[in-house]
């Protein structure tokens, strides 16, 4: 069984930030923005974040609920915002949606905060991602965690983050590719699995996943 | 691996420099140039000074050309820089003829140069006008703004407009400094080379020589800003601030460093301003500083006790990102890039007047185990961010993106 897998291209990936031209000053101004923004957008303020300059103390998972909460200072929408797990969602259309219904849901309200002019603006931007070869290919299970404690964090964003959007099943790319090997790597597929990956930076993502890696291993994994 | 990319190995991770290795594989040979407008002193110079080394070592063909000009030419552009960051200046048809025909005969002197390239970084506003001397371009012209053009005087702007809307894409440091133009409006940040004699680490010894050098108390708390003397920079509201926390203490004393420019005639003018606004004070030591005082100015800068960058305009603020390195808390203008890199509490404070500079230098100066908790998260923020690493990345991203069209995802096979 094993010698028909393939082995593990390790990618990277770099992400270029493109301004969209939308911006927004209040709540409504921001709905209304969310409203044209591209896809490409979404993908930003939700992933993008973590390949730019970024303070792991960062309370909020993307970008609409940091702004909503610093620059609107409306923290229970900004709670609201930020529960959103964008994997759970078929596509990014079906995502703005549910945006669109939080931020609607707040704007009837009416008070104070719902046309209350943020102190700064939102400017929504857009990533175009380029993919390249790392040259690094991993052959077996047992290959896998020194490969990844070596990886740049954009090996580690390509195959951890974006892969969970790329996944019909919202699986990293370590994941599936363990898979492969059967029950030997279940233990490190269930412990990958619980890493969530919007609680840390891209560094310690990478720490995370080769502690799983290397205890499975440790654990007796007979294909490790 | 060469001595130049091992040395930053040194800094940044050998998976680092993996990394921009395997990104500049798919633009090997790529004929690039840089123009700007002087070759020392400011910002760009400085950081050109090492990308173009960078860029080359990772195999691109790379050229940095200055543009000349003359005294009333750089008189022009010192106001069309000083309009685009918001001052109410405007520009006569005469000071527009002299920007419009200098730079006319700065393309036909680097013709050759520019019509070769594959991609040309034009930087700031200075040559910007070189582009209308090429209409039959083959390569890709990228206009890079490194000021702050958030608010810009309309006037100066629309009539600039024009010319950089010809350029095939344009950078900008922060997304708010982004306008309507009809390209890709990229956004990347500027850095700092961890290598140079402004940033590399220095003997004790070295460091503790410019309290003697420049006549400075040993015992007295330093507070330092490094900027050219521009309006822009505020020096008049940090001796303000200054004054105030002596107002509370006596013990302090206050450092503005600044080299001038040769883009920069209006630098002597502040200068003079400055100097009256300090001649009472003996703790006050204005120290003009050749655009070479590298050395001096890191000295200085891990000398200090508290860095300020108290401007009231600031493109990125590279002098806030050196004091970050050095483990410093600034206490930075909360406008333009500062707010990008200074995170209240968490690696300095943003202010917005002399007296709220004063509040957060007090601050500092007395809480000595806050401050050098700071003063590592600013270090560590400035590794993971504004290296000059991450801006070569950025560049070869953005030319990788140029080359091959604007889609969301591109995969490159090399």
């Amino acid at each position: 069984m094993i010698s028909s897998i393939e082995p593990f291209e390790l990618k990277d990936c770099e992400i270029v930030m493109v301004s969209t031209g939308l911006r927004a000053q209040t709540m409504r101004e921001l709905r209304d923005a969310l409203k044209e923004a591209p896809d490409g957008s979404l993908l930003y303020h939700f992933w993008g974040w973590m390949l730019r300059p970024y303070l792991s103390e960062s309370e909020y998972d993307n970008d609409f609920a940091t702004w909503v909460d610093r620059s609107l200072r409306d923290q229970a929408l900004a709670e609201r915002l930020s529960v959103i797990n964008p994997s759970h969602y078929e596509d990014l259309n079906a995502l703005k949606n549910r945006l669109l219904d939080i931020l609607d849901e707040r704007l009837v309200q009416g008070d104070f905060l719902t046309w209350a002019k943020g102190e700064t603006e939102f400017v929504f931007l857009k990533a175009q991602m380029i993919i390249f070869n790392s040259g690094i290919r991993i052959m077996q299970p047992k290959d896998l965690a020194p490969a990844v404690a070596q990886a740049p964090t954009g090996s580690i964003f390509y195959h951890f983050i974006d892969a969970q959007r790329r996944s019909p099943i919202c699986c990293d790319d370590f994941s599936y590719w363990l898979e492969q090997f059967g029950d030997e790597t279940a233990e490190a597929r269930k412990k990958i699995s619980m890493i969530d990956p919007y609680l840390f930076s891209l560094s310690e993502l990478r720490d995370l996943i080769v502690k799983a890696l290397n205890e499975s291993m440790t654990q007796g994994g007979s294909a490790f | 691996m060469s001595d130049l990319l091992s040395q930053y190995a040194g800094v940044v991770g050998e998976q680092e420099i993996r990394h921009m290795r395997a990104l500049a594989k798919g633009l090997h040979g790529a004929r690039v140039v840089h123009v700007n407008s002087t070759r020392s002193g400011g910002g760009v110079a400085e950081l050109l000074n090492r990308i173009v080394p960078l860029q080359r070592e990772l195999g691109l063909d790379v050229e940095w050309e200055i543009i000349e000009g003359k005294s009333d030419f750089f008189v022009t552009t010192k106001n069309i820089h000083n309009a685009l960051q918001g001052a109410p200046v405007t520009l006569s048809e005469p000071m527009w003829k002299v920007y419009e025909e200098t730079n006319r005969a700065n393309a036909e002197m680097l013709e050759n140069k520019l019509k070769d390239a594959d991609f040309v970084f034009i930087h700031d506003p200075q040559p910007a006008a070189l582009i209308n001397h090429f209409p039959q371009r083959s390569a890709k012209w990228i206009w890079r703004c490194h000021i702050d053009v958030s608010i810009p005087q309309p006037s100066v702007w629309r009539r600039l407009e024009r010319t950089v809307s010809r350029y095939d894409a344009s950078i900008f440091s922060l997304a708010q400094f982004a306008q309507a133009l009809p390209h890709p409006q990229y956004l990347i940040t500027p850095s700092i080379d961890p290598l140079s004699e402004k940033n590399i680490d220095l003997p004790k010894e070295e460091i503790e020589a410019v309290f003697d050098r420049f006549n400075l108390d040993r015992k007295k708390p330093l507070i330092l800003q490094v900027s050219r003397f521009d309006r822009f920079k505020d020096p008049l509201g940090v001796i303000e601030a200054y004054k105030i926390v002596k107002s509370f203490q006596e013990s302090v004393q206050l450092v503005l460093a600044g080299g001038g420019a040769s883009d920069d005639p209006e630098g002597g003018v502040v200068l003079g301003e400055v100097l009256e606004a300090a001649k009472d004070d003996p703790d006050i030591h204005i120290l003009e500083l050749p655009p070479t005082a590298n050395r001096t100015i890191n000295a200085l800068q891990r000398a200090a006790e508290v860095v300020l960058q108290k401007s009231l305009r600031e493109g990125f603020g590279l002098t806030v990102t050196e004091a970050l390195w050095k483990y410093k808390p600034v206490v930075g203008g909360d406008i333009g890039g500062i707010r990008l890199q200074v995170i209240d509490r968490f690696n300095g404070f943003r202010v917005r007047t002399p007296e709220g500079a004063a509040l957060r230098i007090r601050y500092l100066l007395h809480h000595h185990e806050k401050a050098r908790r700071m003063g590592q998260n600013a270090h560590n923020f400035v590794k993971d961010n504004f290296l000059i690493t991450q801006q070569v990345r950025n560049y070869l991203a953005l030319m990788m993106s140029l080359k091959e069209g604007e889609v969301s995802r591109l995969e490159v096979v090399v």
